[in-house]
């Protein structure tokens, strides 16, 4: 009778624990996706990034030049000496402020990097260079 | 009497056009003369170049002889500079490709830069040559030996890219 009665408590009770397992599945799903591609692009440099580079540095953009330059999508299928290639060329570039191009900021002001941007995107760089250095 | 005038007026008018022919021939060869006092040298040239590619390295020959023929001239401070170069306005336009050249990448100073820098080189390198960006078209029509074959094209990539996997290692 007690059993009975304590019943659909449990019935409940499983309910709630697989209502939160299907949910807390995907987004776990989804983290280690992210830290995948975190291991390459940090979320610091992935919010500047996507604010001042991708516009021109993606698979679709219409800028030819920028597009077979640099393609921030398909920087993880690069060799490992291409990638740091690529990496230097960022951290140049940022270094010396050519990017983004100055006629290209007339247009979308906001795309400008700030000086703690800047930090943060040659930070990225070059820890992203040195430890693929060291790792060989 | 009418025919006649119809022909000096032809004789006339043709005079004329060569008169104006003239002074036009006779102002470009005085600006062209003028151009040349405009002051600029040429980008320096340097024998002694201890951190030169080549002179560090030991390359294979083929790759050796392909870049000293097809880069060296605006990538290297040991460019060879053809007696034309010296007369404006081809002087102004050699001296900034040799300047811009330099300036992305120099073989004479290749034992300066990080590994890191010498790799980024070696990627664009292979870059520009497979695309046929380099050597430069302009600087084809007056140098011949310049120009690469499909398959030197395939050589000089090739060694970009084994040369930056030996920097990994």
């Amino acid at each position: 009778m007690k059993t009975n009665k304590l019943m659909p408590l449990f019935a409940l009770l499983a309910m709630i624990l697989l209502a939160a397992f299907t949910l807390v599945k995907p987004t776990t799903i989804l983290k280690t996706a992210d830290e995948k591609n975190n291991t390459l692009i940090s979320a610091d440099a992935k919010s500047i990034i996507d604010q001042s580079c991708v516009g021109c540095h993606n698979a679709e953009s219409k800028n030819d030049k920028g597009k077979t330059k640099l393609m921030f999508e398909s920087l993880d299928t690069l060799s490992t000496a291409r990638l740091i290639a690529k990496l230097e060329a960022i951290h140049e570039v940022v270094n010396e402020g050519s990017m983004p191009p100055a006629k290209f900021l007339e247009f979308k002001p906001e795309a400008a990097l700030s000086d703690a941007q800047k930090t943060a995107l040659l930070k990225w760089a070059d820890e992203s260079i040195e430890s693929r250095l060291k790792k060989n | 009497m009418k025919v006649l005038n119809h022909g000096s007026r032809k004789i006339e008018e043709s005079m004329r056009r060569k008169k104006i022919l003239s002074w036009l021939g006779l102002v470009l060869l005085a600006i062209l003369v003028l151009i040349q006092l405009i002051p600029g040298k040429l980008p320096e040239v340097r024998k002694v170049v201890p951190n030169d590619l080549l002179a560090n390295n030991t390359l294979n020959d083929t790759v050796a002889t392909l870049l000293k023929n097809s880069c060296y001239d605006c990538h290297s401070w040991e460019t060879q500079y053809p007696w034309y170069s010296h007369v404006a306005p081809v002087k102004w336009l050699v001296g900034y490709d040799t300047r811009e050249g330099r300036e992305a990448l120099n073989f004479s100073e290749w034992e300066t830069l990080s590994i890191r820098a010498k790799m980024k080189a070696l990627s664009e390198i292979g870059e520009e040559v497979e695309s046929k960006k380099m050597p430069m078209p302009i600087y084809l029509i007056t140098h011949a030996e310049a120009r690469l074959t499909e398959q030197e094209r395939q050589i000089l990539y090739r060694w970009a890219e084994n040369y930056s996997n030996q920097l990994l290692e």
